[in-house]
C-alpha cells in the first residue's frame, strides 16, 4: 500500500514504537528514523534493538538526539534529512515519555521534561521537515501524530501525560488549517490499550476490569495502529485532515 | 497491489448514485463481491455492473426494490440468504438530501428524509446483521453526513435523519461488537455527484474556502474510507464517526 514512498519517522524506540515501524516497513515504504533517546536507554538491550531494526534493509536509522531538540538541532535536521534527496510523503511522530504521578506529587521538572520531549520537540522536528516539503515538486504529504485514548478522557496519574499529548491535538487542528492548501494533511490516532510488555504483565483482575470497558474485548495489537497509520499516510485518505481518528475497540 | 477485501461478499445499498458506483469500482477492484441494492434498475446501471464484473472478475448481483418498502425488502433478504454466501460487510449509502427552513418544512418531506435516511437502514442492518452473526462477524459503514455534526441552518430535516442513523450506528456498535461486527460511520462533506449538482455555486465556494484542503471532496475519498473500515486493516476500530471532508471545522458558526 506504500510502496515508493518515504516515511520519516520521530520515536523514542519503545516497544510498540519499533514494531510499527517494523511494519510500516512491511508495506513497502521506505522508512527513515530519527531517535530520541531518554535515560532509559542507555544499555545493551537499547543497542540490541537498533541493531535488529537496522537488518530490515527498508529501514534506516538517520540520526539521534538526546531529548530535547532545539532550535541549533533543527538545522541539523533539515540538513541530514535533506541530503537523503527523497521525497517525504509521510512523517509519523512516535515521540512519547510518560512519568507517572499524582498532580499535586509531581514536581516542576517532571512537568518541564514531559513537555519539552512530547511537544516542543516533536513540533520542532515537524517544523523543518515542513520546511523540506515546501521545496519539494509534488508537497502531497501526510503528517501523523499519535497519542493515548486517555488524553481524550484523562487517567488517574496522568495530568502531566494527557495535557502534554492534549498539546499536540491543539497543534495538529491548528496545522490542518495552515498546511492543508499546501496539499499537507495532518491528523491524529488515539490508541487505545495495547498489548505490550507492561500491559501483559497486569494481574487478570485488572486486565478483566480494562477489557470491561472495551466494546471488542481485548487489548489492540500494535499493527492496529500500524494498520491506521498506513492508511492515513496512503492515497486512501487524500480527503481526511485535521482528524482524530480513534482506534480503541469502542472505549 | 495488495487485495484489501478479497473474497469478501459486501452489501451496498444506493449503489446507482455517484458514490455507490465509486464503491462498486473500489470494492471490485480490491477482490470483492458485492450484492447492489438499487430502486432504479436501467440498462445502463446493469450495463456498468456487467463491466466492472469483468473488468475484476467478481460477482455483482443486483436487486431492484424500493428500500422504504419493508414487503420488499423482506423479499430480498430471502433472496440475499439464499444465494448462500457469508455477508462480510454492509455499507449503508442510499440517502437523499433536502433543503428548506424549519418553518417551511413539511411533515411529508420531514417523513420522507427519515423513511429513506434512517428507518430503511435501520431495517436493513436489522436483518444483515442477524446474516452476520452466523457467519461470524462483519462490518458495517453507515455513510451519514457532516451536516449531522455541523447542524447548518436550512438542513434541520435532513440533518436530523441522518444524526438519527449516525446515533444508531454507534449504538449498534456497542451491542453487536461481542458478535464480531464492527460499525464505523463515515460523514462526508461536500463531496463533486449529481446529488449536489443542485447545490448553487457560490455555496459549494464557501465550502471550499472553510475546508483546510481548499477542495471539495471525490466519490473516490469516500470509497477508499468505507474500503479500509470494511477491510480487515481497521480489526480494532468500531463505534468512530469519520469525517471525510477536508478539515472542515467553522468555528464562527455553532458547531
Amino acid at each position: 500500500m506504500l510502496s515508493n514512498k518515504n516515511i520519516i519517522i520521530i520515536s523514542t524506540l519503545d516497544d510498540i514504537n519499533i514494531e510499527i515501524i517494523r511494519l510500516l516497513a512491511m508495506y513497502q515504504a521506505s522508512v527513515y528514523v530519527w531517535v530520541i533517546l531518554t535515560e532509559k536507554h542507555n544499555n545493551d538491550e537499547y543497542n540490541n534493538l537498533i541493531a535488529s531494526l537496522v537488518d530490515d534493509n527498508k529501514i534506516k536509522i538517520i540520526s539521534y538526539s538526546y531529548e530535547i531538540i532545539n532550535t541549533k538541532e533543527s538545522n541539523r535536521i533539515t540538513d541530514l534529512i535533506g541530503s537523503l534527496e527523497k521525497d517525504i510523503d509521510g512523517v509519523v511522530c512516535l515521540v512519547d515519555i510518560n512519568r507517572f504521578a499524582r498532580f499535586e506529587m509531581a514536581t516542576e521538572k517532571d512537568l518541564i521534561d514531559t513537555f519539552q520531549t512530547n511537544v516542543f520537540s516533536q513540533l520542532i522536528f515537524v517544523q523543518s521537515i515542513i520546511k523540506l516539503i515546501d521545496k519539494q515538486i509534488n508537497q502531497k504529504s501526510s503528517i501523523v501524530f499519535i497519542v493515548p485514548i486517555s488524553t481524550l478522557y484523562g487517567d488517574e496519574g496522568q495530568t502531566i501525560y494527557c495535557a502534554s499529548k492534549a498539546a499536540l491535538i491543539g497543534a495538529m487542528k491548528s496545522m490542518s488549517k495552515e498546511l492543508g492548501p499546501k496539499g499537507i494533511r495532518v491528523n491524529c490516532i488515539a490508541r487505545g490499550i495495547i498489548e505490550d510488555k507492561t500491559n501483559s504483565k497486569t494481574n487478570n483482575d485488572t486486565r478483566d476490569e480494562m477489557i470491561k470497558k472495551m466494546d471488542i474485548p481485548y487489548f489492540g495489537r500494535t499493527i492496529d495502529i500500524a494498520d491506521l497509520c498506513m492508511f492515513l499516510i496512503s492515497d486512501l485518505s487524500l480527503h481526511i485532515t485535521g482528524q482524530v481518528l480513534r482506534v480503541d475497540g469502542g472505549m | 497491489m495488495e487485495k484489501l477485501l478479497l473474497n469478501k461478499n459486501i452489501i451496498l445499498t444506493g449503489a446507482a448514485g455517484g458514490l455507490g458506483r465509486e464503491m462498486i469500482d473500489v470494492f471490485a477492484k480490491n477482490g470483492a463481491n458485492i450484492v447492489v441494492l438499487v430502486r432504479q434498475n436501467d440498462d445502463e446501471f446493469l450495463n456498468f455492473c456487467n463491466v466492472i464484473s469483468e473488468k475484476y472478475s467478481v460477482n455483482i448481483w443486483s436487486f431492484c426494490f424500493d428500500l422504504t418498502n419493508f414487503i420488499e425488502l423482506k423479499e430480498v433478504i430471502d433472496k440475499i440468504r439464499n444465494l448462500r454466501i457469508k455477508i462480510d460487510g454492509l455499507v449503508n449509502n442510499a440517502g437523499i438530501s433536502y433543503t428548506a427552513l424549519f418553518q417551511l418544512t413539511s411533515i411529508k418531506e420531514l417523513k420522507k428524509q427519515f423513511e429513506i435516511n434512517f428507518f430503511a437502514p435501520y431495517v436493513l442492518t436489522q436483518y444483515i446483521s442477524k446474516i452476520m452473526v452466523k457467519s461470524g462477524g462483519g462490518s458495517i459503514v453507515t455513510i451519514s453526513s457532516s451536516a449531522a455534526l455541523d447542524c447548518n441552518g436550512g438542513k434541520s430535516a435532513y440533518a436530523s435523519s441522518k444524526a438519527a442513523v449516525l446515533c444508531m450506528t454507534r449504538c449498534i456498535s456497542q451491542e453487536l461488537a461481542i458478535k464480531g461486527i464492527r460499525a464505523n460511520v463515515i460523514c462526508p462533506g461536500i463531496i463533486k455527484t449529481n446529488m449536489v449538482s443542485s447545490v448553487p455555486k457560490y455555496i459549494i465556494d464557501i465550502q471550499k474556502d472553510a475546508s483546510s484542503l481548499k477542495q471539495i471532496g471525490k466519490p473516490i475519498d469516500i470509497a477508499n474510507t468505507a474500503l479500509f473500515l470494511l477491510s480487515d486493516k481497521s480489526s480494532y476500530i468500531t463505534g468512530q464517526v469519520i469525517k471525510v471532508d477536508g478539515g472542515v471545522t467553522q468555528f464562527n458558526k455553532r458547531q
